[in-house]
């Protein structure tokens, strides 16, 4: 068993491998930007998209971890509250604005998905009565979810020239990410991966059992409160900017639980680094398999996912039969 | 001598002008509509044409030149690789603002109406850097064919009422759409009077109860309309007054753009050929 | 004369929409091993937990005078380390990193454990004889080496009042026997322990039972006194005598 950190190393490096044949791969295959006649423009169409398309992964792979801390239960994604339906609410209302005020745009689609999310995080909690844990949070998230992917329906049925565009939000899209896409994840990013570090020894505490991490001195109420705040700003804010991007934060914390200590210390950094590699090669295949044209990366992230969830089912059912 | 001389002068400063203008003008175009391709290639324009949509394909010149996607799915790279001077796009701000960040010069011409589809004719001459007579122009030549389309719906079927299907799952063009501004144009009267929006859903029972005196099916997927249950009820069935078009035609109809005469004079073919008192 | 640790005053606890502990005044003195007692259903757990300041109540808890709300969360933790009585989500977990975790509450202000941290945590495992499978998790170990894992836990954690309830439910004879050994050496200095027990035998090795029905405290006493264990076996329906047999207490049905 080789040591964690070798494994956080591996997990960095296909990151990093995956960014930089971003820069170098194209609409045409193998095409290195500074070749192109068109090289500024493809420099600054490049670098943000695969460092952004990290970035997410990174978000929604830290943001799937803590799901899974927070509601004990490894089949918990970041998706559970409802955030990433209402950033889907949000981007369509923007949308719809546009139709109106014209696509100039003052406000940014993104920026109604982040503040589409984060409603629907304050509509979760108001559902559960300010009960940040368990089933009460689980049930509230499915109904906003319900009820917020109604409404967008809704948006969509009687606009439906909203349709197309939204799709490919709806799938998750690395194509449209620029810097400050990339600036505002970097941030978030740091920030909540800090904050999850400093409470690692505490969340290590809570999936002990909220009685007895009672009785080691941490605060529970606080601290659950906080990895719900800390879930939803890594998942408004990846979302907001690629859509909805299927099982990158579920499959994430998943593929390092096997060669990673239990502590969330290194699982946090783990899943994050790996959420970002996981995306990284997802934009890259989604640019390259059909190349001129491309799939939304939120299809090749499905299929990986989908393709592993059942190859983990087998596996336990063999132990089970065993 | 000197009128000889100013005359010169005269002439140089014209052609200075114009060279000056042709200068200001894009020279390498990216259209991503149908109806914008075509526009640009009426006036004129179309060896400036660099890149357009992968559903751009009249006239068949462009289906020679690069693809760079369509709504929802555009391989931005594709079109970065282009350098294009002027992007003519569709609604769709992520787009917008990619581009601006970029630093592409883009221009939205999208129009839902017939009023717009008018507008788009001159915006795209200016964008092009054409006089905006030229566009009027064009708009001008295709609104005459619109008018002798209007005065060829047979007899009979002057004001009659059509219902025309856009979707199989039931959106009909409504009054307020750029299919329902056509046909009224020709003369005929929606059986929607919903104006908004401009595409509504409308329930099956209704369209039995309305009873048009003319059914128009605009998708290739719809079902044939003496298959549908119930749908024998509406006399138009029965008499066979049914439209249903060739997805060549389909592109013809649906695009708000210079063959929408074409359009109409299709759609009054049709008329002549199942129509019969 | 022995102060007084814990003080209850008019203390009730609901559980759901159960009244569980009905207005319960109690008193448990520092450096003496107090086991609650009872049928199942009394409330022992909920006594328990109350007392830890796990349980939230109407009335006053105090923990050498002052309310649970005054201890900051630290402070509690490395007075006072518990151990409940259903332990299942441990499983995944290193021994040597559950019983780290016994000194959260003593760590920095990063969560960095300090020399002195890590040099309690290795006496601990040495103490329960947890060396050879410090790195392996607590799921494939047997129940008695789980169990000893957790009171590891508990003692790394240097806390002068432990609460533990039902701590040898699962562990077979030899092993309370190694248990009972523990508790009697841990309380001889000024050591607190507060237990649930339904093995009577072993309870009767305590300083003092608290005897419970139906949320009410019955009896507070010795189980040296006579009175005392009357009070239990009528608790229990006089269903079981408690009686001495060469010196050693034995529980028999009736």
């Amino acid at each position: 068993m080789h040591p964690p950190a070798l494994w956080l190393a591996v997990w960095a490096g296909a990151g990093a491998l995956a960014v930089a044949l971003g820069l170098m791969l194209g609409a045409t295959g193998w095409e290195p930007w500074w070749q192109s006649p068109a090289a500024p423009l493809l420099w600054d169409l490049r670098w943000p998209r695969s460092l952004g398309a990290w970035l997410a992964g990174a978000a929604l792979g830290v943001s799937g971890c803590v799901a899974q801390t927070l509601f004990r239960n490894p089949l918990a994604d970041p998706y559970l509250l409802g955030s990433a339906t209402g950033a889907g609410l949000g981007v369509g209302v923007m949308w719809w604005l546009s139709l109106w005020w014209g696509s100039t745009l003052v406000w940014s689609p993104a920026l109604g998905g982040f503040v589409g999310a984060w409603l629907a995080l304050a509509l979760v909690i108001t559902l559960a009565r300010g009960q940040v844990h368990g089933t009460p949070l689980i049930l509230a998230g499915l109904i906003v979810s319900v009820l917020l992917g109604a409404t967008l329906s809704l948006l969509l049925r009687t606009h439906p020239q909203l349709m197309p565009a939204l799709q490919g939000f709806l799938l998750g899209q690395t194509v449209y990410l620029d810097h400050q896409a990339c600036l505002q994840m970097a941030m978030v990013l740091a920030v909540g991966v800090t904050w999850a570090w400093w409470w690692g020894p505490q969340l290590d505490a809570l999936s002990l059992g909220d009685d007895l991490a009672h009785s080691l001195g941490v605060n529970v109420p606080r601290v659950r409160r906080d990895q719900v705040l800390l879930m939803s700003a890594l998942t408004a804010i990846a979302v907001a900017h690629v859509g909805l991007v299927a099982f990158v934060g579920w499959v994430a914390p998943h593929l390092v639980r096997p060669v990673l200590p239990q502590a969330s210390r290194w699982r946090l950094l783990g899943a994050g680094l790996a959420g970002g590699a996981v995306l990284a090669v997802a934009d890259l295949v989604a640019r390259v398999v059909v190349a001129p044209q491309e799939w939304p990366v939120g299809i090749i992230t499905a299929w990986v996912g989908g393709g592993w969830m059942l190859a983990l089912m087998r596996r336990g059912q063999r132990k089970g039969q065993a | 001598m000197m009128v000889q001389c100013c005359r010169g002068m005269l002439t140089a400063l014209l052609g200075c002008l114009i060279a000056f203008q042709a200068m200001a003008a894009p020279q390498r175009v990216v259209s991503l509509l149908p109806s914008s391709t075509e526009v640009v290639c009426r006036l004129q324009a179309c060896d400036r044409l660099v890149g357009v949509d992968r559903h751009s394909n009249f006239p068949a010149s462009v289906q020679a030149l690069p693809r760079v996607g369509g709504l929802g799915a555009w391989s931005l790279e594709a079109l970065v690789r282009l350098k294009p001077d002027l992007v003519l796009m569709p609604h769709d701000p992520m787009l917008a603002q990619r581009l601006q960040r970029l630093g592409l010069n883009h221009r939205v011409v999208d129009p839902k109406t017939l009023d717009q589809t008018a507008e788009s004719f001159v915006q795209i001459a200016l964008a092009l850097g054409l006089p905006a007579q030229q566009g009027q122009a064009l708009w001008d030549a295709v609104s005459h064919d619109l008018q002798q389309a209007r005065r060829a719906v047979p007899q009979p079927w002057q004001q009659a009422t059509i219902y025309l299907e856009a979707d199989p799952s039931g959106y009909v063009a409504g009054p307020g759409s750029y299919l329902g501004q056509l046909v009224q144009a020709l003369g005929l009267r929606n059986v929607v009077h919903v104006r908004e929006p401009a595409y509504p859903q409308m329930s099956p029972e209704w369209v039995l109860q309305a009873q048009p005196d003319w059914v128009v099916l605009l998708s290739t997927l719809s079902r044939p309309a003496d298959q549908r249950p119930g749908w024998q009820q509406l006399a138009a069935v029965r008499a066979g007054r049914v439209c249903q078009f060739t997805p060549e035609a389909l592109d013809v109809i649906v695009r708000p753009g210079p063959r929408l005469a074409q359009a109409a004079q299709l759609l009054v073919g049709c008329m002549h050929s199942k129509g019969r008192p | 004369m022995t102060e007084t640790l814990l003080q209850l005053q008019e203390v009730s606890a609901q559980v759901g929409s159960n009244l569980v502990l009905n207005r319960i005044r109690l008193q448990v003195l520092a450096g003496q091993w107090t086991c609650i007692v009872g049928p199942n259903g009394a409330g022992k757990s909920t006594l328990l937990r109350v007392l830890a300041g796990l349980q939230p109540v109407t009335g006053h808890v105090r923990f050498k005078g002052h309310p649970w709300s005054a201890w900051s969360p630290r402070e509690r933790a490395s007075r006072l380390a518990w151990l409940g009585q259903s332990q299942e989500e441990d499983g995944d977990w290193p021994v040597r990193d559950l019983v780290a975790m016994g000194r959260l509450a003593h760590r920095d202000r990063w969560g960095f454990a300090s020399p002195s941290d890590e040099a309690y945590v290795e006496a601990a495992l040495h103490q329960w004889g947890l060396d050879a499978w410090r790195d392996r998790p607590l799921r494939s170990l047997s129940a008695g080496q789980r169990q000893r894992a957790r009171m590891a836990r508990l003692t790394a954690s240097q806390a002068s009042v432990l609460m533990m309830d039902e701590p040898v439910a699962n562990l077979d004879p030899p092993h309370q026997a190694d248990w009972l050994a523990w508790a009697k050496a841990w309380g001889q200095g000024a050591n607190t322990l507060v237990t649930v027990l339904h093995e009577l035998p072993l309870a009767m090795q305590a300083d003092q039972w608290v005897v419970m029905q139906a949320g009410q405290v019955v009896q507070v006493g010795s189980p040296q006194d006579a009175a005392t264990r009357a009070a239990v076996e009528a608790v229990f329906d006089d269903r079981i005598r408690l009686e001495s047999h060469s010196g050693q207490w034995v529980s028999l049905w009736r």
